[in-house]
């Protein structure tokens, strides 16, 4: 009987040895799309997959995952599950995740599937067919795993529809689709290194393991299965960096470039994760400054970059910023969510006394000084005159889509304003890295669809608030204050039996 | 501009790790590591299991498999890990390593 192949050897039959050479076409026919961005690529065998996974193990382990996270989300079902969670408020956190990452799952989906067929190295086209796979299943078990919320809260329905229409869902999405229509080095160089590698920890560990303490165990459950596969995304993500800079000096500065624009463009979509994890978890892990300072600060500044330094690659553009802003960011974004909440398809809130506390301890430089008296103010006014809301519609980012609610790298106290002039008109931005990013590439983000702008020329349902609302999907008790809404009235009827805690 | 110049960054010591599941295999896979990396340091936060080193994390399948008292096949890694960090410099049918290029 023949000898078994070892790991090493099974992994370089699958990618090296059924690859072929074309011969009715020429190669460039064939993978058009991998030169135009300028990187030079000698020897597509110098390509690395440590993770060494090949079809046989990749179906084993993934069938097995499926297995193990199906058993629990007919366990939870089965035992009404839902009235475990720590408190109704807490799955608006889970809310914004199935409507903001739940489709960009999709989009990796299809994209990766782009790479595994046109990249012409064929390491680099497995782990890119093995991750366009998972992403799929990521997709598929996030419906799945969240799906048994749906029956009993609001704001669950129609995530598909909202991520293309709704204001603060055009961040993730616009993020998304910059990435997609840039070429397949600058893609990879986004998503799998920029994404993957140096900020995703900053996303799932701590919204995983923030769901394991609220006991959501369906969102634990999926997360850590999702996660196993995201370890293996990591490893691409690395690999691709190494190999584009290992294969040509030429690529050192293009990559540069690259890194300093997706850095800040994943920074920013991550201030919706840092509204989230100060704001939204009743039961809170770490607050965003903690997690920014393990998963970013030390793991990447301390750790990565060092790594990268021998290639003459530096920390990214804004880098200096993100680590002032850490006092800030969830701060401004959660105060934005709660001033624009009709508009959001989850409800807000202003947070309890001991959270309020929480935060003080938390962030001693910032939050007394300059975001406390403003939920103090909001819980007066709610006490004399009921809730409040910006019913006015705010100035974006031209590029990161936020609302102008960032504050000056240096001064908590005054909104960050930045322009351009492109071809006569005036572009506005968040922050000089937004405003950086435009200046590289004007003529992408002037055709940037920013939901503000849609409204006003009537592409969003008509003029009024409710008709703008109808078109996003929202439907009554979606959006607004959590406090009286139909979920925290369900919450409190499906409790009255509990033994108070 | 190194990572330790960075303005507003305090450097700290460099470390490489794993974080895995908080589960019955994951805790048989920790004791391992802890054995042959006596550096190890083990930390937690709901749901995970962090494994940190300084300078290099070595998991060995035999060392493994007398914890966990059954076969373990390198690749089964794949249904305990969450994230890790550093560079995975080698996996093969015996050995699983982390380190960083750089030292």
């Amino acid at each position: 009987m023949a000898r078994k192949l070892g790991l090493r050897e099974t992994y370089a039959a699958m990618t090296r040895g059924v690859n072929w050479t074309p011969s009715y076409v020429k190669e460039e026919e064939a993978f058009p799309y991998h030169q135009f961005e300028g990187i030079k690529i000698h020897d597509w065998d110098k390509w690395e997959d440590p993770f060494r996974m090949t079809v046989d193990n990749y179906w084993k382990y993934q069938s097995e995952k499926d297995r193990r996270l199906y058993a629990v989300l007919d366990s939870f079902s089965q035992n009404q599950g839902h009235l475990n969670i720590s408190d109704g408020r807490y799955l608006n956190a889970i809310k914004l995740f199935l409507q903001g990452v739940t489709p960009l799952e999709y989009m990796a989906h299809r994209h990766f599937m782009f790479i595994a067929r046109y990249m012409p190295g064929p390491g680099t086209r497995m782990a890119a067919l093995c991750q366009s796979i998972d992403e799929l299943r990521h997709t598929q078990i996030e419906i799945h795993s969240m799906s048994p919320y749906n029956k009993y809260y609001s704001g669950f329905h129609s995530m598909r529809k909202m991520h293309d229409r709704v204001w603060y869902l055009s961040v993730p999405k616009s993020y998304f689709d910059d990435a997609v229509t840039a070429g397949p080095f600058e893609f990879l160089t986004a998503i799998s290194f920029s994404f993957e590698y140096l900020l995703t920890n900053l996303l799932f560990v701590p919204f995983m393991s923030g769901a394991a303490y609220n006991g959501d165990l369906p969102t634990t459950t999926f997360g850590f299965s999702a996660q196993s596969d995201e370890s293996r995304h990591m490893t691409l993500g690395l690999q691709v960096i190494k190999f584009l800079l290992e294969q040509d000096e030429a690529n050192v500065p293009i990559v540069q470039r690259w890194l300093d624009k997706w850095f800040w463009r994943g920074y920013r979509l991550n201030s919706l994760v840092a509204a989230m994890m100060d704001y939204m978890l009743p039961k809170k892990v770490m607050s965003w400054k903690e997690a920014f300072e393990l998963y970013f600060e030390q793991q990447m500044l301390d750790g990565l970059f060092p790594d990268l330094a021998r290639y003459g690659i530096k920390p990214p553009m804004g880098v200096e910023q993100a680590i002032k802003e850490k006092e800030k960011i969830s701060h401004e974004t959660y105060w934005a969510l709660y001033n624009f909440g009709f508009a959001a398809a989850f409800n807000t809130w202003i947070p309890t006394n001991s959270e309020l506390d929480w935060m003080t301890e938390k962030y001693p430089a910032t939050f007394d000084r300059y975001y406390r008296p403003r939920y103090e103010k909001a819980q007066k006014i709610v006490d004399e005159n009921g809730r409040f809301f910006m019913l006015g519609l705010p100035q974006l980012c031209q590029v990161c889509q936020i609302p102008m609610i960032f504050t000056e790298p240096d001064d908590p106290g005054k909104i960050c304003f930045r322009s351009s002039t492109y071809k006569a008109e005036k572009y506005h931005f968040c922050s000089d890295g937004c405003k950086q990013i435009f200046d590289w590439e004007p003529e992408k983000y002037v055709q940037s669809w920013l939901p503000v702008h849609e409204i006003y020329k009537g592409n969003c349902g008509g003029p009024s608030v409710p008709e703008v609302l109808d078109w996003y999907g929202i439907q009554p008790g979606d959006n607004g204050e959590y406090q009286g809404s139909v979920d925290q009235l369900n919450w409190a009827s499906w409790h009255k039996d509990f033994a108070p805690v | 501009m190194s990572a330790s110049t960075v303005e507003g960054h305090i450097a700290k010591e460099r470390f490489i790790g794993v974080d895995l599941q908080d589960h019955e295999e994951a805790r048989g896979i920790v004791k391992a590591i802890v054995r042959d990396n006596p550096e190890a340091k083990v930390s937690q936060i709901p749901g995970v299991i962090k494994v940190t080193c300084h300078h290099q994390l070595q998991i060995n399948r035999a060392t493994v498999e007398q914890e966990l008292r059954h076969e373990w096949d390198t690749q089964e890694f794949n249904m305990s890990i969450i994230s890790y960090i550093g560079d995975i410099q080698e996996w093969d049918d015996d050995h699983i390593l982390v380190k960083w290029s750089t030292d």
